[in-house]
């Protein structure tokens, strides 16, 4: 059983398994081989994960997508792991964690100038909280994405840019923007939240007009984390939806909270809606708002916020939330 | 009024309640303004200002239905609704002009023809 064991982790760290895909053209048979390269998160290490990590492997092989592996390690970081695999020739970088795993990745390719974007494809599979990105991708957890990856359904999405740093979903700020624990605590941080006090902000769309109000709920959407969520926003058509809504009445707050919660801004009242391309959030007393991106903080008040059109090719599932 | 939302309306952009809206204001899609908007309004679309919204700028439109105050000139393509709670101050150009009673409107009308309604104007003239 040992010797099996080692026998299939040498074999999926060194083989390189493909997807072999036949195109007759000029009456000649061509052969493209995609080599996968699976990066795997610290926190993996722990052994709650082992048998789910176990599972993944075992699918990979089956479905013969297993390639090359690398772990994240104390002395080797994921930035490094990552160029190191584009300078080896490595173009379709799989992440094997987290959404902070995936993002971490996206960042480091988004950040590279070696190799053209165009060139390199991301991908997850979800293991481990949170996981709001890969809902929106379509992607489900632990072995199940192994058929998504497989699948190998690409699509060319927009990439959002707050100041110097990405997201792929969308940026909050105003009452969401306290909600940077959300991902620990649930809809319960919501709770905490509820002392928020809206703020004046100025809000400049494409340098063309700007809006003022008191905010109580800002957020710029490229992709739509759920399915459910009204409306549903299209990643690849260049633009952020912007839905800022102004203060409600703390009567039905609670109702209100379940809207945002739902991605059901369409149905928010006080809620004003545009679509730009570069958004500026000014806060006219000084006073800096956070702004979360992908449900992390990654900057606050004065800030641009851009879209980058078709900037990332990522592998989705059919559970997408987009077309 | 002012909690209609992007559901009810329809609208690609929309501009709520208590915001103040500053600049060239311009979408290929159907707008709805409830607030307070100084600059210019253009829309390929349709334009819905509701009953609390106070527009002080030039607005073009396809087809508007006005319930607010709009003080500037507008120009419509198609058809200009002014409801009984519309108050316009400026000029204002369309093929087709409905005002209810009770709008209030000062300034200058025109109504654009078609080729084909500024050929039968002139048929009836030689007729006479």
């Amino acid at each position: 059983m040992g010797i099996w064991n080692l026998e299939l982790r040498i074999s999926l760290k060194i083989a390189t398994l493909w997807v072999v895909t036949r195109r007759v053209k000029n009456c000649k048979l061509k052969i493209f081989i995609i080599m996968y390269y699976y990066i795997y998160d610290s926190f993996l290490e722990n052994l709650k994960y082992r048998k789910i990590l176990d599972r993944v492997e075992i699918r990979l092989s089956d479905l013969a997508i297993a390639g090359e592996a690398s772990h994240v390690r104390p002395l080797r970081n994921l930035e490094e792991i990552v160029l190191e695999a584009l300078g080896q020739g490595k173009r379709t970088i799989i992440a094997v964690g987290n959404d902070y795993t995936f993002k971490k990745i996206v960042n480091t390719v988004l950040n590279q100038n070696g190799i053209p974007l165009s060139e390199i494809t991301v991908g997850i599979i979800p293991v481990g909280q949170p996981n709001f990105i890969s809902e929106g991708l379509g992607v489900p957890a632990n072995e199940m994405a192994c058929e998504v990856i497989s699948g190998r359904i690409i699509k060319i999405i927009d990439v959002g840019q707050v100041n110097q740093e990405y997201f792929l979903t969308q940026a909050v700020c105003g009452f969401g923007g306290k909600n940077e624990d959300r991902n620990k605590r649930g809809n319960l941080s919501y709770l905490q939240a509820l002392h928020y006090k809206p703020q004046d902000i100025i809000i400049k769309i494409d340098d063309k007009f700007q809006a003022r109000l008191d905010l109580f709920h800002l957020v710029l959407i490229n992709l739509s984390l759920k399915k459910e969520a009204l409306p549903l926003t299209n990643p690849a058509d260049g633009f952020l939806n912007v839905f800022a809504t102004s203060k409600l009445s703390p009567f039905s707050l609670f109702d209100k909270l379940k809207l945002i919660e739902g991605e059901k801004y369409a149905l928010l009242p006080k809620t004003s809606v545009f679509q730009a391309t570069k958004v500026q959030i000014l806060s006219p007393h000084q006073k800096q708002i956070d702004i979360l991106g992908d449900l992390q903080k990654i900057g606050s008040t004065p800030a641009t916020i851009k879209i980058l059109p078709r900037h990332l090719r990522i592998i989705v599932g059919k559970e997408r939330t987009f077309e | 009024m002012g909690e209609k939302n992007h559901e009810e309306t329809q609208a690609e952009t929309i501009v709520g309640p208590s915001v103040k809206v500053e600049g060239e204001l311009s979408s290929e899609g159907n707008v709805r303004i409830d607030g307070q908007v100084v600059g210019n309004v253009q829309t390929s679309q349709n334009l819905a200002v509701g009953e609390q919204a106070v527009i002080s700028a030039n607005v073009k439109a396809l087809n508007a239905v006005i319930a607010g105050k709009i003080k500037g000139n507008i120009t419509v393509d198609e058809a200009l609704e002014i409801t009984e709670t519309g108050q316009i101050e400026g000029d204002i150009t369309a093929k087709i002009i409905s005002i209810a009673p009770g709008a209030i409107f000062r300034g200058q009308c025109q109504m654009p023809l078609s080729a084909s309604q500024e050929t039968a104007i002139e048929v009836e003239e030689v007729t006479e």
